[in-house]
């Protein structure tokens, strides 16, 4: 688990203009032409009034801002293939599996609002599927995604068969796996760029990966 | 270049690739198999949700193509060495491939997959490379 380079428990993304991070982000004050009118989009589009760290790491090169806004609202925040409970589990899960804070407490707290319990947030944050509140279909799904978080060479059509055998569609699998993939992505540009945990939740996960599945 | 040869089995998701949707990927999938061409299997993602894959298509070609603070032969070699370590092959060899075309050095490209430290690559790309592993590489 990499540190935490807050001690504040501040609860906003203004916090993350306050925080060194390790490589430079784009703050909302110092944004300007095409990246503060994404900005500006972001805010009034999603009604929120500060702009996600994340975002600040892709305004950095400003075509993937929009980019990358318009990736996540067409696949992660709309109810697709498979319904945003679903796809926020997959992105909690596989945000402790690469121990990303910052990306683990967002969407945590995103799970929150799809009515998820405490005991699901803790149990997928700590990387436990064992849980009563995941389903026998969903600990299937999730053990996919942990696949192919961790191995995805290792994927074989038995895998795919099993979770079909379950009644997870072909296009299902599909969506779960571009999700998984989203969170690579997402989880190594917040830890190497060194977003920390906006603490929306008072989740302390333990490391949690092992290659052992 | 030569064009991927690779035999072109059945994808694990037969209904993704049953089902593209109209789409200039769905196109370009019936010009290839009409005229008996290879073609990327990769478009069978794309033709699948085409919304999402205009976005993917345009920060890819954004990632690779445009201008930035890297050269386009470096980051090719960045996605082939990447998908190295992912071990995955497809990716892999695609963008190996055009690495050494953009670079004009194939054995260097070959010589970075197979063994970073020993590759004749210059020191400065080498350190951004071992970079690129830690970014990579699955917490331990």
């Amino acid at each position: 688990m990499k540190k935490s380079q807050d001690s504040a428990s501040t609860g906003n993304d203004r916090a993350i203009t306050r925080i060194v991070t390790n490589l430079p982000i784009v703050r909302e004050d110092a944004a300007t032409d095409s990246v503060a009118r994404s900005y500006a989009n972001y805010r009034e589009r999603f009604g929120r009034p500060d702009v996600p760290g994340i975002l600040k790491c892709f305004a950095t090169h400003p075509p993937l801002l929009e980019q990358m806004i318009a990736l996540a609202s067409s696949l992660l925040f709309n109810e697709g293939h498979l319904p945003r409970r679903v796809k926020e589990m997959i992105a909690t899960y596989v945000s402790a599996l690469n121990d990303c804070p910052y990306c683990l407490d967002s969407h945590a707290s995103f799970l929150r609002t799809q009515g998820g319990s405490d005991e699901l947030l803790t149990a997928l944050s700590n990387g436990n599927l064992e849980v009563p509140s995941i389903s026998a279909k969903e600990h299937q799904l999730l053990s996919f995604v942990r696949k192919v978080t961790n191995e995805s060479y290792k994927v074989t059509p038995d895998d795919i068969r099993e979770l079909n055998d379950v009644d997870w569609t072909q296009l299902q699998v599909a969506e779960a796996t571009h999700i998984t993939a989203l969170f690579a992505f997402f989880n190594r540009v917040a830890n190497t760029f060194g977003l920390p945990s906006q603490h929306r939740l008072d989740l302390d996960p333990a490391s949690t990966n092992s290659k052992e599945n | 270049m030569s064009t991927l040869k690779v035999a072109q089995e059945p994808m694990y998701l037969r209904d993704v690739e049953a089902n593209p949707k109209p789409s200039v990927y769905r196109d370009l999938l019936e010009n290839a198999k009409s005229s008996g061409g290879d073609y990327w299997q990769i478009w069978h993602l794309l033709a699948f949700d085409p919304e999402a894959a205009h976005h993917l298509a345009a920060l890819s070609h954004t990632f690779m193509h445009k201008p930035s603070p890297l050269s386009s032969g470096l980051r090719e070699l960045i996605a082939a060495y990447t998908s190295s370590l992912n071990n995955c092959e497809f990716c892999m060899k695609a963008h190996a491939a055009v690495a050494s075309q953009l670079l004009g050095d194939e054995s260097l490209v070959w010589s970075v997959i197979d063994n970073l430290e020993t590759s004749t690559l210059a020191t400065k790309e080498k350190a951004l490379l071992r970079f690129v592993q830690k970014v990579t590489l699955a917490p331990a």
